[in-house]
């Protein structure tokens, strides 16, 4: 399908249906392998309620050895994010167009499936809630207040990017030195050992947890492994804004006060000279650059936390039996309660407090991260394929979709389900797995179709990425037949 | 343009970002133990027995780093660092609350375990220092780049890193090429 063709002006790459690539150079990828890269802003991300209270929660239930579902989702996620970048630094453009390369109701489809996911204020509620225990403000005040200073910062801020990874970064920071202090101070050698060892028991599913009570429950986490659902679609617009690969010649979205400065928006990505040698050399390292992202970054950090988070679980139910009983007992928002009263009896109630201001962080970073990828995305095929949507530019499109979104859940916050939020947060992490199922399939398509030849994926990684099309959505499929969960 | 700084001063300054976050670590301890109705001298105490290894350690890598032995920015250096030095800075924070309580000093009751625990999740500290310190010392360092050499290299490694990553965004072509209707 895919072709070089010469025309009279300016050699071009025919990738898909959509409008050729015109042919222009690979910048250089950084020289330094350096902590600051675009898989920091997946990591913040990806870094969220999965590692820090799913998995818990599933390490409680079920014991440490589950966690080497953990293992694969991650390893999983990791490879996909490579391939994810594959296409985005290739092409400079989003996963969604070329999804549309492929066929236009794909990326219809990933465009409503975000609408019907991501627009619930699931992680804000949850951390709010988390925020309640230790203030006493009621969870309905500070989750409105938190959806609104979402909406300020991205509009204040000059370049929404830079805005965002270096909150995200101090965010994270923070986060994972605390925890580690609390975890040095109430974990023992002996609940790592078994966290470790837990990884690799591959194959341990205890028959409870293929119960309907709880097999949705292990799907939802294992979609919560890493990035979840749509994130890793939304970093190849992270990738872009950074200008990594071909995303150089693409230009940045800007705050909403700064829209007078915003640059004309290409009407589609790049492709580079895949025959010339000093090209391909540059893409290696490009390639290299990445690959540093997904393994250091990506696959160590998230690792690390949940390592963390599982040592504290431990320590947790260890310190109180009533941990588990309570979890077991179906009350699911005891389980914050009841680890953070487990960690005050260890080492003082502030602990327990620090605990859930942890808990409270997270969640608010999670709705923040996501609502501003949401909002990419949304605004990214809105400009690109749906008529009149380039009246606009593309940064007034993601203002629209961000302050909508953020109207919309403090809407749903007041007269939304009345069930609280881990309800909604549980359907939002089910949800998720399709997306996921989804995407591996399309990015077999789109790495193996719209690529030149000699940029593609090997086999294997098409194995595996065809293995995580059947793990997500074997997993979400087994779940509504055979329990009869409908979404 | 006075007097050229000190060669200690120049040494100092570019120890602060690593003692600030030790600094700030102990404050989390301390923090922690104030909310939970500790008293006072308990608070300062912790504060002071995590907060003061955990500066100097961090000042530690901060030398080293200067000196060239360890790469800006890199993890792995990093968490080579900090897998004795952590485990050392909790087992000084043990040994001073005993001291301060006034017990006898007792190790850990099982002192392998425990330090080989501390190592591992030294790990989390690592990462966690690192991620900080990229955000902090960056500031500092432009900061104090125009007397400070060392600073200055700093900067300099980062604009270019910075220059390759965000300043190439090409100017956006014309608009008749650039929005050509999809074919």
């Amino acid at each position: 399908m895919a072709d070089v063709t010469t025309e009279r002006e300016e050699r071009t790459w025919q990738a898909g249906r959509e409008e050729p690539m015109p042919i222009r150079e690979l910048p250089d990828a950084p020289a330094s392998l350096h902590i600051i890269g675009p898989a920091m802003v997946l990591v913040a991300l990806g870094v969220g309620l999965g590692e820090t209270f799913l998995w818990p929660r599933l390490v409680l239930l079920f014991g440490p050895n589950i966690r080497w579902l953990f293992l694969v989702g991650v390893t999983l996620q990791a490879v996909v994010m490579l391939e994810m970048a594959r296409y985005a630094m290739a092409t400079g453009e989003s996963i969604f167009f070329g999804a549309a390369r492929i066929a236009r109701p794909i990326m219809w489809f990933f465009f409503a499936t975000a609408a019907l996911v991501y627009i619930w204020p699931g992680h804000v509620a949850a951390g709010a809630l988390a925020f309640e225990q230790i203030t006493g403000i009621p969870y309905l005040i500070s989750a409105i207040v938190g959806l609104i200073l979402i909406g300020a910062v991205f509009s204040l801020a000059k370049f929404v990017y830079n805005l965002l990874e270096n909150l995200l970064t101090f965010l994270i920071g923070v986060l994972v030195v605390g925890s580690t202090i609390i975890a040095t101070l109430v974990g023992s050698l002996a609940d790592l050992g078994s966290t470790f060892v837990g990884l690799v028991a591959f194959g341990y599913f205890p028959q409870e947890a293929l119960t309907a009570a709880f097999f949705p429950l292990v799907v939802g986490a294992i979609a919560f492994a890493g990035p979840s659902g749509m994130q890793q679609m939304w970093y190849t617009l992270w990738l872009r804004d950074k200008g990594a690969g071909m995303g150089v010649h693409v230009p940045r979205i800007r705050g909403l006060v700064h829209q007078d400065e915003t640059e004309t928006m290409p009407s589609r990505g790049f492709m580079f000279d895949t025959e010339n040698p000093e090209q391909m050399q540059k893409w290696k390292n490009w390639r290299r650059w990445v690959m540093f992202d997904a393994l250091i970054l990506f696959w160590g950090i998230t690792m690390l936390v949940t390592i963390i988070y599982t040592v504290l679980a431990q320590a947790a139910a260890a310190i109180d039996p009533g941990v588990q009983e309570a979890i077991r007992g179906g009350d699911e928002e005891a389980s914050i309660a009841a680890m953070a009263g487990a960690f005050s009896e260890a080492g003082g109630a502030a602990i327990g407090v620090l605990f859930f201001l942890f808990i409270a962080i997270v969640g608010w970073k999670g709705s923040l991260g996501i609502f501003d990828a949401f909002s990419r995305g949304q605004a990214d095929m809105t400009y690109y394929f749906i008529p009149g949507g380039r009246r606009f530019n593309i940064s007034q499109l993601y203002f629209i979709f961000l302050w909508g979104v953020i109207v919309f859940g403090i809407l749903i916050l007041l007269f939304g389900p009345a069930d609280g939020p881990t309800a909604i947060l549980d359907i939002l992490s089910f949800l998720s797995a399709f997306a996921m199922g989804a995407y591996c399939i399309l990015l077999i398509l789109t790495n193996n179709m719209l690529l030149p030849k000699k940029i593609r994926p090997n086999i294997g990684i098409s194995i595996v990425l065809g293995f995580g099309a059947v793990f997500y959505l074997g997993m979400l499929l087994y779940s509504l037949i055979r329990f009869g969960v409908v979404i | 343009m006075g007097a050229a700084p000190s060669t200690l001063r120049i040494s100092t300054e570019l120890t602060l970002p690593g003692i600030a976050i030790g600094l700030g670590t102990g404050l989390v301890a301390g923090g922690l133990a104030a909310l939970g109705g500790l008293p006072l001298s308990y608070v300062a105490l912790t504060t002071l027995a995590l907060g003061v290894p955990l500066a100097v350690m961090g000042a530690g890598y901060d030398a080293l780093l200067a000196s060239g032995r360890i790469r800006l920015g890199g993890v792995a250096p990093a968490m080579l660092y900090w897998i004795p030095a952590f485990p050392l800075a909790r087992l000084f924070h043990e040994v001073a609350l005993d001291i301060g309580a006034g017990r006898s000093v007792v190790l850990p009751d099982a002192l392998l375990p425990f330090l080989t625990f501390q190592a591992l999740m030294s790990v989390g500290y690592a990462i966690g220092f690192l991620w900080l310190h990229e955000n902090v010392a960056g500031l500092w360092w432009a900061r104090i780049r125009h007397h400070n050499p060392v600073a200055a290299r700093y900067v300099g490694q980062y604009t270019q890193q910075a220059a390759a990553m965000q300043n190439s965004k090409k100017p956006a072509e014309p608009r008749d090429k650039a929005s050509g209707k999809a074919r």
